[in-house]
This record gives C-alpha cells, sequence and structure tokens, in this order.
C-alpha cells in the first residue's frame, strides 16, 4: 500500500487501470473487422482484371473497414488508459472515459462507507485476477485483485 | 474508373486523418484535465507512455491511409 498525503491532507493509498478483460470482446470485433478487410484486398486482387467495378467496390470497402478498425482500437487504447481507479483515505474515485463518448467522474466517500467486500464469480475472474469491489451499496466493476483494493479500503477504514 | 476510386480514396484519406487529429486532441486534451487531479492527489498516479500511444496512432494511421492509396495500384499485379 503506497500511502502520501497531498495539499489539502488527503491520503492517496493506490489508482489502477480497470481490468483488460473489460477491452476483450470490442477487441475481438476489431480483429474480425482487420481479417475481413485483409481477405477483401484479396478478393479484390483476385478479382481486378475480370471483374474491374467489383475489384474497386470490394478495394475501397476494405480500406473503409481497416481504416476504421484502426481508429476503434486506438479509440479504445486511449480510452483505457484515461480510465482509473483512485483510492485515497477520504473517497474512492472512478473515472470512466470513452473519448467523445462518455466523460464521467463516480466519486464515493469513504466516511459513509459502513461495509466493504470484494466479490470474485467464475472461473475467468479466479483466473485472471479481477472482480467486483462493494461500498455498502455502490458496485465498482473489472477491478484487479479486488480482495487487496477491498484490504487497503478496509483499512483506511478502520483507521479512523 | 481508376481516378474516380482514387478520388473517393482520397476522400477516405483526409477523413481518417481528420478523425485521428480530433481523437488524438480529443486525448490531450483528457490527458491534461485528469493529469492535473492526479497530480494534485499524489505524483506517482501520473501516467508514463501517453505519447506512445499518440505517435504510434499518427503513425500507423497515416500508414494504413497512404499505404492504401498506394496499393490501390499495385493491387492488381500482386497475385
Amino acid at each position: 500500500m503506497n500511502t502520501e498525503a497531498t495539499s489539502n491532507g488527503e491520503m492517496f493509498i493506490s489508482s489502477m487501470q480497470e481490468h483488460w478483460i473489460r477491452y476483450v470482446g470490442p477487441a475481438f470485433g476489431c480483429l474480425i473487422l482487420t481479417t475481413l478487410s485483409i481477405f477483401l484486398y484479396y478478393l479484390a486482387g483476385v478479382s481486378a482484371f475480370e471483374q474491374e467495378w467489383a475489384s474497386d467496390a470490394l478495394f475501397v470497402t476494405a480500406t473503409i473497414m481497416l481504416l476504421v478498425t484502426t481508429h476503434g482500437i486506438f479509440h479504445l487504447l486511449m480510452s483505457r488508459y484515461l480510465s482509473q481507479i483512485i483510492v485515497t483515505d477520504k473517497r474512492i474515485i472512478k473515472l470512466d472515459q470513452r473519448l467523445f463518448l462518455q466523460d464521467e467522474m463516480h466519486e464515493s466517500p469513504l466516511d459513509k462507507v459502513r461495509v466493504v467486500s470484494a466479490e470474485k464469480h467464475g472461473v475467468m475472474q479466479s483466473l485472471l485476477r479481477y472482480g467486483t469491489v462493494v461500498l455498502d451499496q455502490q458496485k465498482i466493476t473489472y477491478v484487479p485483485h479486488p480482495h487487496a483494493v477491498a484490504r487497503d479500503i478496509a483499512h483506511v477504514l478502520e483507521m479512523k | 474508373m481508376s481516378m474516380i476510386v482514387l478520388i473517393i480514396l482520397g476522400i477516405i484519406d483526409l477523413i481518417s486523418i481528420l478523425m485521428m487529429l480530433a481523437l488524438v486532441f480529443e486525448f490531450r486534451h483528457m490527458y491534461h484535465k485528469y493529469g492535473s487531479f492526479f497530480r494534485s492527489l499524489s505524483d506517482t498516479t501520473s501516467n508514463t507512455h501517453a505519447s506512445v500511444y499518440v505517435w504510434m496512432y499518427v503513425v500507423i494511421t497515416l500508414l494504413f491511409s497512404f499505404g492504401a492509396t498506394l496499393l490501390y495500384f499495385i493491387h492488381p499485379h500482386w497475385l
């Protein structure tokens, strides 16, 4: 646990990014689109002499798909980079970022929290070490190592 | 025929580059907005490698955009 006092007396405890599993679905979609666009490029090459119109249409479609995928992947990467979970001795802050689509900051003050717990359900969450941290009724999902985070928060609550 | 396709590819390239610039500037804006917020909490939360993402994005977008246009000239001969 890394603690550090700030100018307003708030003690920083830890910060983390959301677990990467949240982005597996969109990344898989991008992979399928890339494969499809490569296949379309191949078809465009095959039909270049026999059916020129079809070849050109396939080529333009493949280019659009490839570029959309590129932008999609980097949108995902940069959004994940900005999405953070920050724990201090006074609050937990969750930044939900999707560039141009979503800009949310959820703040949970710890002085009102009575119970903190961590949940992992299923094989995937156990193997990949992610889960949910529950603060009373509020749930923070896709937290890497949720038990360690819950332990840190419980430690802060004990100190109060 | 190929001239029409080249114009379409040029328009796609232009849209792609504009989209890349919009995303990079939005990322920079958000990075500075939340970067100062992180620094107010702790120096240890300051993220590194943000520029790596940005430069990778710029290079790959330019490569794919102009690469596709160049590819158009050679694609009938690659098989």
